[in-house]
């Protein structure tokens, strides 16, 4: 019943995502504008641009993912449906997960787009895409979670659009310091050990916000 | 009800505590200017040690207690928790901030440069930016049970996250010299004037947490009687409208 | 060992403090004042909303007591 409420709800959004798809192209611009701003702020003349990919990729992903997140339960509260859908006995749940898993989706895309604009633009290349794709998959999982509990738990607060960047990046430290370490060791070719470690404190995360997201999530929003 | 019940009375028992306290830093000066000795390496300087490990474990105190605080009242909603939370999230804060002040002073000197990415002095600094972030989300959340839910969720939400980061923040600063580790106990009188300052610093955050828990229970009364006050009022204009015109 | 090394700060010169004449004295009084001022300042900000809100209630309630329901 979850699992299928959740599907009619994910598919409802990813419908509305490709007829109108806005919010996933103004991430991608944002991605974008980011990299080139990063480029700007950071590549000297003379200096290795490569060693700069790991943390311009990670924060670029950071920081697109707030615009998605910014936008992601719009369309009920325009709707006027959102406290409704929370409150039910059934709707919160699955309200929640089909939430996280399209902004799970639109961070996917983004990465998948901003990955190579990065290595070209820094003139880098990918020296284990395994380990890479999987620091990815982890950080994002981590990010779309707790990034939709705190989205959430802002609709109705006021300055939420400064409030949620200001709660989210602190609270995603371990994920942003793992992702970067990770990519870091893929790229010096270096200690097998550490990047097991990282993927472990990632995975530990993952694992932490998606029991404790969905619960808090329930609980505020039924009392 | 009337009016003078409120008005400013301060009990006996936390003018008491606050004696205590006072006479605690006395005795904690005394013993960390006369009966501690000057480090032998870092000199004088590393008597800033004290103050600043005992903030230290004021502010854990406080942020893990108010995150405790708020699940309890998530849990099971109750007005003293959810204001006792609110208090201890708040001196938390304040001990943060003495931490992160007397930290670079400390720094200076005995690493030669005011801040080092240091993993307690990361970790301070995050959890510092999460507190302040809760609270500001405690202010401008509507008020009322579902803003305080909301504010609740985040403080609690905020101590696992806390340990996650200082996991986080040990292994990316697992190669930074660490010249200090422990802080450099070597003798009793240090040792002495170490846990005299422990306890003169968490009997402080006590009293600061008691004097912001009367405020938090007179915002929480403010916000009542307001909602009295509308709600009178609604009924003598739905009264009002029912009645003829004469 | 490598593994901060492109985003950490450079390992630093461990004697360079011994070299440097920085007063250690006059950190110290730094460091104790400010914890102090901070902690009066903060209570000073406590009283003051305290009696702010004190003042409140009071208005408050000699409204809910003067306009009593007919």
């Amino acid at each position: 019943m979850t699992l299928r409420l959740t599907w009619l709800l994910l598919r409802k959004d990813l419908v509305v995502a490709v007829r109108a798809p806005e919010v996933l192209g103004f991430m991608l611009l944002f991605a974008l504008l980011c990299v080139v701003l990063f480029a700007f702020g950071f590549l000297r003349a003379g200096a290795a641009a490569a060693a700069q990919v790991p943390g311009v990729l990670w924060v670029t992903l950071l920081f697109s993912g707030t615009v998605g997140l910014l936008r992601l339960f719009a369309p009920e509260e325009e709707g006027g449906v959102l406290v409704q859908a929370q409150r039910t006995r059934r709707g919160a749940l699955p309200l929640f997960l089909s939430k996280a898993a399209l902004q799970l989706a639109f961070t996917g895309v983004v990465a998948a787009i901003t990955l190579p604009a990065v290595l070209v633009f820094f003139d880098a290349e990918l020296r284990e895409p395994v380990v890479v794709l999987a620091a990815l998959a982890l950080g994002l999982f981590g990010q779309a979670v707790l990034g939709t509990l705190c989205a959430a738990l802002l609709v109705h607060v006021r300055l939420r659009e400064v409030m949620l960047p200001l709660l989210l990046y602190p609270l995603l430290a371990p994920v942003l310091l793992a992702g970067v370490q990770v990519t870091v060791l893929a790229q010096d070719d270096a200690g097998s050990d550490a990047t097991t470690g990282w993927l472990v404190l990632m995975a530990a995360f993952d694992v932490a916000v998606a029991i404790v997201a969905p619960w808090l999530h329930e609980k505020v929003s039924r009392g | 009800m009337t009016g003078a019940v409120t008005h400013s009375r301060t009990p006996t028992t936390l003018l008491a505590a606050v004696a205590g306290v006072t006479a605690l830093w006395l005795a904690a000066l005394y013993a960390i200017v006369l009966v501690a000795q000057p480090d032998a390496i870092l000199g004088i300087v590393q008597k800033v040690f004290y103050v600043h490990v005992a903030a230290a474990f004021a502010m854990l105190i406080c942020l893990s207690a108010g995150s405790v605080a708020s699940l309890v009242d998530l849990l099971q909603p109750n007005d003293r928790i959810d204001a006792a939370a609110r208090a201890l999230v708040d001196t938390g804060v304040l001990f943060a901030l003495a931490v992160l002040t007397t930290g670079p002073l400390w720094a200076r000197k005995s690493w030669g440069m005011w801040w080092t990415w240091e993993p307690r002095l990361t970790l301070t600094l995050l959890v510092l930016l999460i507190a302040v972030g809760v609270l500001a989300v405690r202010t401008l959340a509507p008020p009322g049970p579902a803003g305080r839910r909301v504010g609740a969720a985040l403080a609690t939400l905020a101590a696992p996250t806390a340990y996650l980061i200082h996991v986080a923040v040990q292994r990316w600063g697992g190669t930074h010299p660490q010249v200090i580790q422990g802080g450099g106990i070597q003798s009793p009188g240090m040792r002495l004037a170490f846990w005299v300052t422990v306890a003169a610093m968490l009997g402080l955050a006590a009293v600061v947490t008691t004097l912001r828990y009367r405020v938090a229970r007179l915002e929480d009364a403010v916000v009542a009687l307001r909602l009295d006050l509308s709600a009178r009022d609604l009924r003598r204009a739905r009264t009002a409208a029912r009645e003829p015109v004469s | 060992m490598n593994e901060i090394a492109s985003t950490a700060p450079p390992p630093r010169d461990l004697s360079a403090y011994k070299e440097e004449p920085v007063p250690g004295g006059a950190l110290l009084v730094v460091a104790y004042a400010v914890v102090w001022v901070l902690v009066f300042v903060w209570i000073a900000r406590l009283a003051l909303r305290q009696t702010r809100l004190e003042r409140e209630v009071h208005a408050l309630s000699d409204r809910v007591d003067g306009g009593a329901e007919p």
